[in-house]
């Protein structure tokens, strides 16, 4: 600033000048990099499915045939039947289960209940492929139990491969969605409901029955759905404990097709393209029952202490059948996974102490390419998800807090990757990377993975942002804005100060899923851009065990320590 | 300083109903102009309209001699506009100490640390905040706080000063006292200020002129003894002063005056224009107006009681008269026995409206 009254005046001029182009260059900015995200990895997809030939070819010939291959390709028809099964198994299984547990935990005084819960939800916190590695390891044809179980005990065993093992597993990696969304729908649930039931006369069990359990309705419903997403999404299940039965659902399908010498292209598009506009039917329809659960959950804000429905005698038999749940399910297959690690051979045979060794986790770290994919994912995870942490902000700052003509259509942009799957967002970008000229530097570094990361996982960062910026009142922005503060400005010093915990929370949330994201990254890995998710597959189709569990132990310690760290230093909250 | 022009403002609301119908106003420099009425009639759309917080679709905002706002070249924006607002809630920023809340509009405007410093003294002198300087909001009472945002508010020396039901926050006791406080420190500064309230009491005490809104247009515009003496229509009657409505009929008119008939009684009016005889009336009358007459006789007017409350000091009664319910304080007692009572009426302090159907349902009431 100058000190002489005139300068000041020009400097003010000039100033206004610049300030009045930054507040529209930086919003539309934002648009455009949204739009360019969004778009980028869809574009491809929807131009191959209308070519004959692979996109990167220079003689293309525009054609509706591989849209009548598709129609009149039985292989497909069987693909869809099979997701829609492992997806509508996941969805119900784990609903219920979720619901079960959220009931008997939140709602009565089964004793452990505290430890139980927290137990049940672990699976999110790992990766559905670590855990599906960890129940190989224990339950799988050749894991610890079934061995002792069959050959040991002489008992009839299991097979835990093919569609009932995929749907079990995906439910108990899925599992703790439901649970989070009727627990929250519990203890915000108006006690006075479940008086009044008791009141008119209605018993224990039958106030649980005919109120407290349609009370959870909107929760039940919105879960049901998002499992249901989940499940057409997830790669590392259908993969690892489909694929050897031949049980093949639409995501092993694309990521056994392109991995093919000879990927049929168009066929992999087009395929795209009808999943893309199912999940975006599916999205909307969640949109609209999540818009009544809000009205319906939340109604009474605050939270009060439910009286707690006494078990009387059945409270230690429900107690133990509910460790041994746990137990099964989550505690004894990370268990074996941490003991699979630290031996050369896990049976029942041999004494695992006699077969002790650190070779396992050695060898991650002292071969390159393991060791690399741990730095890469941790650089994605910090840096990748600081920019996604920004950009989210950005959005949410443009689509609630400015008068942009855009923030509406910017609002539904920013959401609709939820409509993505992980593998279509991979295909894609890889395809957009080799088809515009000059991004193939994005492929060649890290940068591409933090794009197609970014783009997956924008939906969950504005999501987190949104709620606390909701809660910084408009008439401060305001009062910013008559003292003479531009809407930049306003954002600066005003809102961004004031929101800082709400990025916060945001950006732990984008790295935890950042560490553990593999799905997008499969096609889009280089060597050099290796993260822990991919090391895992190519060790685990290398038949390594051993590094696969150590590699998913050290990802599973990282995880874990972010989350303490986080909730200890910053009391951040995840999930729930 | 200066001098605030609004003409023909029209905003929509977003299902196209008219939250701001048509609405003019000029307010000279220097002056206080208050917008008053119930929620929901406009009065702050207008004042964000002239902060630049709303856009309206149509009309002209001048300042001095800037236009804010005219329909064809649309409005600069709020931050470009000087002007200095208080919000209901305060809006002061939690993460900021109250110097720095302070400091925030002049940081903008580049003034230099040293003077910025010596500027913030003075206003915080001004408000009587000199010693919480350093201090956060969440650590100040809500007078406190009121005070602060009317410092911020005042520190660049806007053009016009924006008051948006600043005192409602208050309890009833603070509010009284910050009343005196807050007009004679505006007539100090002599800053050109729009207020909005819906508190009839913060109106009249408070401003040069009052502009009482109702349903997005101006019902009526003047000084507060204007106002409160000569209402212009039922509803700012009703507003200004609890009132209670009369049903009456005309009998003769002579000139400037004539005979109204109220139940059993005749009184002489002061007849507005365009009442005639035989024209049915409605007679908004002050609550010290009606009194319950010590003595029955030609001029008092007889009701049947309806309900009787006993105040302390003093009685009310709810009472019928003519097919309109009023309500009538008295000193004495009426014994419980007797459901007559006998009102007499001060044709003086009552205002006289010609009676339409929308009115005369008010009257019902």
């Amino acid at each position: 600033m100058t000190d002489t009254d005139a300068g000041n005046a020009s400097q003010a001029h000039r100033d206004v000048t610049r300030t009045r182009l930054a507040t529209p260059l930086t919003q539309y900015g934002i648009v455009l990099l949204t739009v360019v995200l969004v778009v980028s990895p869809l574009l491809p997809i929807l131009y191959q499915s209308f070519i004959a030939q692979p996109l990167y070819r220079d003689d293309l010939d525009f054609t509706l045939s591989n849209y009548a291959r598709l129609f009149v390709s039985r292989a497909f028809y069987d693909i869809l039947w099979v997701t829609f099964l492992f997806s509508a198994g996941i969805a119900v299984v784990s609903t219920a289960m979720g619901a079960l547990m959220a009931v008997l935990t939140v709602r009565t005084d089964m004793p452990g209940r505290g430890w139980i819960g927290t137990i049940f939800t672990i699976p999110i916190y790992t990766s559905s492929l670590v855990l599906a590695f960890a129940w190989i390891t224990v339950y799988g044809p050749g894991g610890y139990l079934t061995a002792t179980w069959a050959n040991v005990l002489g008992l009839p065993a299991w097979d835990l491969y093919g569609l009932w093992g995929m749907i079990l597993i995906g439910s108990t990696a899925y599992a703790a969605i439901p649970y989070f969304y009727c627990t929250s729908a519990l203890t915000m649930a108006d006690p006075s409901h479940e008086q009044a039931a008791q009141i008119c006369g209605a018993g224990r069990m039958r106030t649980l029955w005919r109120i407290t359990l349609p009370l959870l309705r909107p929760a039940l419903s919105y879960s049901l759905l998002i499992n249901f997403v989940a499940g057409i999404e997830t790669l590392s299940i259908p993969l690892i404990l489909g694929e050897p039965r031949g049980v093949r659902t639409f995501s092993t399908f694309l990521y056994t097709e392109i991995g093919k010498t000879e990927p049929q292209y168009g066929l992999v598009a087009c395929a795209s393209m009808l999943v893309l506009v199912f999940m975006a039917l599916l999205i909307m329809l969640q949109r609209r029952v999540l818009g009544d659960a809000r009205r319906f959950v939340t109604v009474q804000g605050k939270a009060q202490a439910p009286k707690r429905l006494r078990l009387g005698p059945l409270r230690w038999p429900l107690a133990t059948l509910c460790w041994i749940w746990v137990t099964v399910l989550v505690v004894l297959p990370l268990a074996g996974l941490l003991a699979r690690s630290a031996v050369q051979v896990l049976t029942p045979y041999i004494s695992p102490l006699t077969v002790l060794t650190w070779d396992n986790y050695v060898q991650i770290f002292e071969v390159d390419t393991y060791a690399r994919s741990i730095w890469n994912s941790l650089l994605i995870a910090g840096v990748g998800g600081f920019f996604a942490a920004c950009l989210s902000l950005g959005i949410v700052l443009v689509a609630e807090r400015s008068d942009n003509p855009l923030r509406r259509p910017l609002r539904f942009l920013s959401l609709f990757p939820q409509a993505v799957p992980g593998v279509i967002v991979g295909v894609g970008l890889l395809w957009a990377f080799v088809l515009v000229p000059g991004l193939d530097i994005f492929r060649s570094t890290v940068i591409g993975l933090m794009i197609a990361f970014t783009m997956r996982y924008i939906p969950l960062a504005v999501g987190a942002i949104a709620p606390s910026l909701g809660a910084i009142g408009p008439e401060l922005d305001r009062a910013a804005r008559t003292s003479g503060a531009t809407w930049i400005g306003t954002v600066r010093r005003i809102l961004v100060p004031l929101v800082a915990p709400g990025f916060l929370g945001a950006y732990i949330l984008l790295f935890l899923s950042f560490l553990r994201e593999y799905t997008s990254a499969v096609f889009l890995y280089v060597p050099g851009t290796e993260v822990i998710g991919t090391t895992l597959l190519s060790l685990w189709v290398q038949g390594k065990s051993g590094p696969v569990a150590a590699l998913a132990v050290i990802q599973i310690v990282l995880v874990t320590a972010v989350v303490l760290i986080s909730r200890r230093l910053l009391g951040v909250k995840m999930y729930g | 300083m200066a001098e605030l022009v609004v003409s023909n403002l029209v905003k929509s609301f977003q299902n196209g109903a008219r939250a701001v119908d048509d609405v003019s106003l000029d307010l000279p420099s220097g002056k206080w102009l208050t917008l008053l009425g119930p929620s929901g009639c406009g009065k702050s759309t207008t004042l964000n309209c002239i902060a630049g917080l709303e856009t309206p679709e149509s009309g002209t905002i001048r300042l001095g001699d800037r236009t804010l706002f005219d329909t064809a070249r649309g409005g600069i924006p709020p931050e470009a506009r000087d002007v200095g607002m208080v919000f209901q809630s305060y809006a002061l920023w939690p993460h900021l100490t109250v110097a720095r809340n302070i400091a925030f509009p002049l940081e903008l405007r580049g003034i230099p640390a040293r003077e910025r410093k010596g500027r913030i003294a003075d206003v915080a002198n001004i408000v009587e905040l000199g010693s919480m300087l350093e201090r956060y909001p969440h650590e100040l009472s809500g007078g406190q706080q009121q005070r602060v945002a009317l410092a911020r508010a005042l520190v660049y020396e806007p053009k016009i000063l924006l008051l948006d039901e600043p005192l409602s926050n208050l309890d009833a006791k603070l509010r009284e006292r910050a009343r005196a406080w807050l007009s004679a420190l505006q007539r100090r500064l002599a800053v050109t200020t729009v207020y909005v309230t819906h508190d009839q009491t913060e109106a009249l005490t408070m401003s040069d002129e009052i502009a009482v809104m109702s349903e997005g247009r101006i019902a009526q515009r003047g000084t507060p003894r204007e106002i409160y003496g000569a209402p212009a229509t039922p509803f700012v009657a009703d507003f200004i002063g609890t009132s209670n409505f009369l049903n009456g009929t005309v009998l003769s008119r002579d000139r400037g005056s004539g005979t109204v008939r109220v139940a059993d009684a005749e009184f002489r009016f002061v007849l507005p224009d365009g009442v005639g005889v035989g024209d049915d009336v409605l007679i908004a009358a002050r609550p010290a107006s009606l009194r319950v007459a010590a003595r029955d006789d030609s001029s008092t007017i007889h009701g049947r009681i309806l309900q009787r409350t006993y105040m302390g000091f003093r009685y009310e009664y709810l009472a019928e008269i003519a097919g309109a319910e009023v309500r009538i304080d008295g000193a004495e007692e009426i014994p419980d026995g007797v459901d007559t009572i006998s009102v007499s009426l001060t044709p003086e302090e009552c205002s006289l409206f010609r009676r339409d159907g929308h009115e005369s349902k008010r009257a019902a009431r």
